[in-house]
């Protein structure tokens, strides 16, 4: 795995690299600032890539979070135990998530009460839905499961909504992300007709003036690329929901 | 020097006045005032305000500078910045309370929706009390409060409408008139009723959610404006060469 991230990792930061040669290219940069955005473009590579690997986890998690409690709430509904529906539903997750439920099922296994055991689990996972999941289906599992059903609907109907709201957001920081990218290549179209156009007349590539701009212009457009990359990196679970986590 | 003289006399005539002037203070303070002390849980509301005074009175010294800037303009900025500092401190609270409040329109159908989950099988006085661990910190004590109340008078419609009123959300009042028709006539008879109560907490949770997700989109559009600005600063540094070049020539 570290292997396949580091190669992935490598040939990501050549790319962007080999892409900054053609533009400096392009363009005729100076070899002192063609240098400082090989730096720059180092760095930048490397915290996109790191953004984009959050983007995957969090998504990941994201989901296996909501398939998680969907899937408790049907089982649930069908036979209401807490610990029979814990050891069926955590066959959906993995990796932090499986371990978490683990952790919360060896808690009943070793006599913890239903609050105590549930406790942990919702302190890691503070989002309102989970924590009403769970009073619910302590609720149903001490005091019966009569009148409990629209309840859990209502916290599926919940669960339901955000997913597809954190989803069509999700969506939108895409499309933001790519019209920016599209204004960057305009940026750059733009800017490489204006300086042919200008050859033509006069020789002012050479010119200092001109190399400095040249330069904070190509820096820019570095600094536009890591700044839209870097949005996607917001957390998919929305901080205000995090009832618990500011309760605590 | 007649300038210089009469600033001195100013600033001691206004030093000996500052307890009258913080009298005044307090009575013309903002209508909305009671209202952000209420949301920012300011207790102390005259030590908030002599803190403000206090500001507000450093402009004076100002005057000490009279004999290097002998002119109008001193007492000019001496006044402009007793308005700054005297209005600043209003600002800063009042912003702090507009986030609050922010914060309280997207928790509060997240609260609603843990009272509703509770009401499943618990009263709505039971409802409350179980909540108040689960609810969020900005909301825990005045659910407190809330319950104290009702466990004296748990028919009085007022006790519901008191609760957070001093936000000013007309969602809050709304869905405290709910509660209160949901304890009056009890779950059985009001089955319809409990489900609007749930489809209009899910739309309005909803919406603080895109709203809250818009926000975030909107500032991270600004950042579409860079290429652009980065472009125009190429265009006029060559604009500006090839002219240089073209003095250079004459």
């Amino acid at each position: 795995m570290m292997r396949k991230f580091s190669l992935a990792l490598i040939f990501n930061v050549a790319l962007s690299l080999i892409l900054l040669s053609f533009m400096v290219y392009l363009f005729e940069v100076q070899f002192t600032y063609y240098l400082v955005l090989f730096a720059f473009c180092i760095i930048i590579s490397v915290k996109s890539y790191e953004y984009q690997s959050k983007w995957i986890a969090e998504e990941k998690a994201f989901f296996m979070l909501t398939d998680f409690l969907l899937q408790t709430i049907t089982l649930f509904k069908h036979h209401p135990k807490l610990y029979s529906t814990l050891i069926e539903s955590k066959q959906v997750t993995s990796d932090h998530l499986l371990k978490d439920i683990e952790t919360w099922i060896y808690k009943m296994e070793e006599g913890y009460d239903l609050d105590r055991s549930a406790n942990d689990f919702i302190l890691k996972y503070p989002h309102f839905c989970v924590g009403n999941l769970v009073h619910m289906m302590k609720a149903a599992e001490v005091y019966g499961n009569q009148n409990t059903e629209s309840g859990f609907n209502i916290i599926q109907d919940d669960i339901e909504d955000w997913v597809e709201d954190t989803y069509l957001f999700k969506q939108n920081q895409i499309q933001q992300r790519n019209r920016i990218l599209i204004l960057c290549g305009f940026s750059l179209v733009i800017a490489l007709v204006s300086q042919n156009m200008i050859r033509q007349s006069s020789d002012i590539i050479a010119t200092p003036l001109y190399q400095l701009s040249l330069f904070i212009f190509m820096a820019l457009l570095l600094l536009t690329l890591l700044m839209a990359q870097k949005q996607l990196s917001r957390a998919w679970i929305e901080e205000s929901e995090l009832v618990w986590k500011q309760a605590s | 020097m007649e300038a210089s003289i009469l600033r001195a006399i100013a600033l001691l005539v206004w030093m000996a006045l500052d307890k009258q002037i913080l009298v005044l203070v307090e009575k013309i303070a903002e209508n909305d005032l009671d209202g952000l002390f209420k949301i920012m849980r300011i207790k102390d509301q005259k030590a908030w305000l002599s803190k403000r005074y206090s500001v507000v009175k450093s402009a004076r010294y100002l005057w000490i500078l009279s004999p290097f800037i002998p002119s109008v303009l001193l007492d000019v900025l001496v006044l402009l910045l007793t308005i700054i500092l005297y209005k600043q401190k209003y600002y800063w609270l009042k912003q702090k309370a507009i986030q609050k409040r922010l914060l309280m329109r997207y928790q509060f159908p997240i609260y609603l929706r843990q009272l509703q989950v509770l009401l499943q099988n618990n009263t709505v006085l039971t409802s409350f009390q179980l909540s108040i661990s689960q609810a969020p910190m900005s909301m825990k004590e005045d659910i407190q409060t809330m319950v104290d109340h009702l466990c004296l008078h748990p028919n009085q419609l007022e006790e519901y409408m008191t609760f957070l009123e001093y936000y000013h959300l007309p969602e809050i009042q709304r869905a405290m008139k709910w509660m209160y028709r949901y304890q009056y006539s009890g779950a059985l008879h009001s089955y319809h009723h409990f489900n609007r109560m749930i489809v209009a907490t899910s739309k309005w949770l909803r919406q603080e959610r895109s709203f809250q997700k818009s926000k975030h989109l909107l500032v991270s559009q600004w950042w579409g404006l860079v290429p652009l600005l980065a472009v125009s600063l190429v265009f006029m540094s060559a604009m500006m060469q090839i002219m240089m070049n073209l003095f250079e020539r004459r």
